[in-house]
């Protein structure tokens, strides 16, 4: 069924319908906070919030202003965003990211590893450009959702995803050089 | 992420930054490697069916009261915009004329184009040939599990054997509780005519387009369209360049005109969506119960809108407000911001002739006006539609026993009867009257959707403190509908333009 229409259902009053909405996001608000949190009981905590808060506030979505799932992913984002500003009391959220290894929060250990190495060639890049490089390679987002769900511009954030591609292509380079410089050494 | 989604990632990157191509061996080196770094992140699924149950539950305890109707495709009327008529019989609209048309709407009066623009013509009997069946209609849409609300008074509805979801879900509606419903008319059921009249609304008139204008106005060495024989416009949106000016789609194969907000221009353009833009903050953002007007002021706001604009109301019922936020701004009560829209409906029921037009749910459709509240101005209008039709008549079921059976078991789609049900609700029934049930169709020749005559028992008393969402059981009329099944049924028939007639708007 068209979306736009359960949600009308939703506002008429027929909320059942939002389990339809919930089976069609559910896995993806999942992850899209789970690719944030590294850690299950934090996303899953936060996924309940997030339709929690929904369902609740259904009634003000307005879908001639933007796109459902947008409004979703944005409701998630802020409730990582005062996640993290509660156990890490950070003002500038630009730095929580994506990369929440830093000893002080939980994250699932088999999930560790990844984390570390996703740190070693991200850590370079400005943290707004890397939430759009995981909003776009992980979650598989267009830059138009990603405009909406982050309040940016699409040219900003095809920039971000341009510039950090570009910055990690340099890493890259400099990495290789380094190698052959070695390997000319060795020989 | 598949070979396919990395390239056009890839392709993004160069179009903004053309240099990069040259590296693109590294590039997707390092595109492969992130992505092969994504964490895996599969969701728990006792987590998620336990997290539905619960929302279900939320829902089912903050939302209950019936539901009134559906919005769904519904039947209007040709529509008029400020002296652009939109005659989707045979306009020859040529997009350069249009562009300058639409220039000179402001220094033109208003036009109305006929007041009822209501056409019926009369062809021979059976001249649609196969009409949709139940199973059609069971099969594209209403599906074999209702929207009838699950623990908020409505009834779950299994038309064949469960499948592994239904009992999933089955699951879910148990912990809620089930209710059993029985639907009792005490009447006598009496056959309908033997014969009773479809209608089908001519659809699919897409506009011929005189393509050596369209060249001539394209003609900016894009490309030369005027080598596209047989052209058409198929749909076209015009938007109304003032303040809070509107957005028309136009689409002439449906024959619909749906008219929307043009965003930018009515809200600030801050990257929110809906009014909530923290979510966190919506209950100090809300509108409150004082700041709704009333009814008549509503309603006179959408008639106000509608006259402004050309479109009469002659097919249509009295106007009504949808009022069933109200219950939930009392009701609401889980510690969140309470229910206050800030857009009302005002409701205008589809009338044909004497009979009103309802969907196989038992809602009412017709055409449905948004009041935006905030902005005291109507922002959406939806269920326009042309409304000329071919009439042909067809058999119509006379087993009283078969029509009796059905609505005892509230509608075509037998509800589900639960086998430890916690209660039987008995909802009693007025006495039916013929009106029509709109049942689209989406096949090879486009969108089509007949007017079927059909049986309308109200439902005219449910047990106080219980609730039921359906307002209506409607009972489909025409035999062909429970006859044909999977292509069965009568054979398609050429259309016989016999006894043309066209028929005055009643």
């Amino acid at each position: 069924m068209d979306e736009t229409k359960i949600i009308r259902k939703c506002q008429q009053g027929e909320m059942s319908e939002f389990a339809v909405l919930y089976d069609r996001y559910a896995d993806k608000i999942y992850k899209f906070i789970y690719y944030k949190t590294s850690h299950r009981e934090t996303a899953e905590d936060l996924t309940s919030q997030t339709f929690f808060k929904a369902l609740e506030a259904i009634g003000s979505f307005n879908s001639s202003r933007g796109k459902f799932s947008s409004w979703l992913y944005r409701i998630a984002r802020n409730l990582v965003i005062d996640y993290y500003r509660t156990k890490k009391n950070i003002e500038d959220i630009s730095d929580i990211w994506g990369l929440s290894d830093d000893g002080d929060l939980a994250v699932d250990l088999d999930v560790r590893q990844n984390v570390q190495r996703v740190r070693e060639y991200l850590g370079n890049i400005k943290p707004e450009h890397r939430e759009v490089v995981i909003m776009r390679l992980w979650d598989e987002l267009s830059y138009q959702e990603i405009a909406s769900i982050t309040g940016k511009s699409v040219a900003s954030c095809k920039m971000s995803f341009v510039r950090a591609m570009a910055r990690l292509r340099e890493e890259l380079a400099y990495v290789m050089a380094g190698i052959i410089l070695l390997i000319n050494n060795l020989f | 992420m598949n070979e396919q989604e990395i390239k056009k990632i890839l392709q993004e990157l160069y179009v903004l930054q053309p240099d990069l191509a040259v590296r693109e061996r590294e590039l997707k080196k390092i595109i492969l490697k992130l992505v092969a770094d994504r964490p895996p992140a599969e969701i728990n699924e006792a987590f998620k069916k336990e997290l539905r149950a619960e929302i279900l539950r939320l829902a089912s305890s903050s939302r209950p009261w019936p539901q009134e109707d559906a919005r769904g495709f519904s039947l209007s009327r040709l529509w008029s915009v400020r002296g652009l008529v939109f005659s989707l019989g045979g306009v020859a609209l040529i997009v350069a004329g249009l562009a300058v048309y639409l220039n000179q709407l402001d220094s033109k009066p208003a036009t109305q184009v006929s007041p009822a623009g209501l056409t019926i013509e009369k062809l021979s009997a059976n001249a649609f040939g196969v009409l949709p069946s139940q199973e059609l209609i069971q099969s594209s849409g209403r599906g074999g599990v209702s929207s009838g609300g699950l623990g908020v008074g409505g009834a779950k509805t299994l038309t064949s054997a469960p499948s592994a979801g239904d009992v999933e879900s089955q699951s879910d509606v148990d912990m809620i509780g089930g209710v059993n419903y029985k639907f009792v008319y005490s009447g006598n059921i009496t056959p309908p005519a033997e014969r009773l009249d479809v209608l089908k609304r001519l659809t699919g008139q897409a506009v011929k387009l005189e393509t050596t204008n369209l060249a001539g106005f394209l003609g900016q060495g894009l490309a030369d369209i005027g080598t596209f024989s047989g052209l058409k416009i198929q749909s076209v949106s015009l938007v109304q360049d003032s303040d809070h000016g509107y957005q028309l789609d136009v689409n002439f194969d449906m024959g619909t005109i749906a008219i929307s907000e043009l965003w930018n221009q009515w809200y600030s353009n801050d990257g929110s969506v809906g009014s909530c833009v923290d979510p966190a903050n919506c209950a100090t953002e809300q509108l409150t119960e004082a700041d709704i007007p009333d009814d008549d002021a509503l309603i006179k706001l959408a008639n106000d809108f509608l006259i402004e604009h050309g479109v009469g109301l002659d097919n249509y019922g009295q106007a009504q407000v949808q009022n069933q936020w109200r219950g939930t701004a009392e009701t609401l009560k889980f510690g969140l911001a309470g229910y206050i829209p800030e857009i009302i409906q005002v409701f205008y029921p589809l009338r044909i002739g004497d009979r009103l037009v309802y969907t196989i749910d038992g809602s009412p459709s017709g055409l449905y006006v948004d009041v935006n509240l905030r902005q005291n101005k109507v922002s959406n209008v939806t269920g326009l539609a042309v409304q000329h039709y071919e009439s042909s008549s067809y058999k119509t079921i006379q087993e009283v026993a078969q029509i009796k059976s059905m609505v005892e078991q509230g509608g075509v789609y037998a509800n589900y009867s639960y086998p430890n049900a916690e209660k039987t609700v008995e909802l009693s029934l007025g006495d039916p009257s013929v009106q029509f049930v709109s049942l689209p169709r989406l096949d090879t020749d486009g969108y089509q959707e007949y007017l079927v005559p059909a049986y309308v028992f109200p439902i005219v008393k449910v047990p106080e403190g219980e609730q039921y969402w359906q307002k209506n059981i409607v009972i489909p009329l025409v035999k062909e509908f429970y006859d044909n099944q999977a292509g069965g049924g009568i054979e398609p028939v050429s259309k016989p333009l016999l006894e043309k007639e066209v028929a005055p708007a009643e």
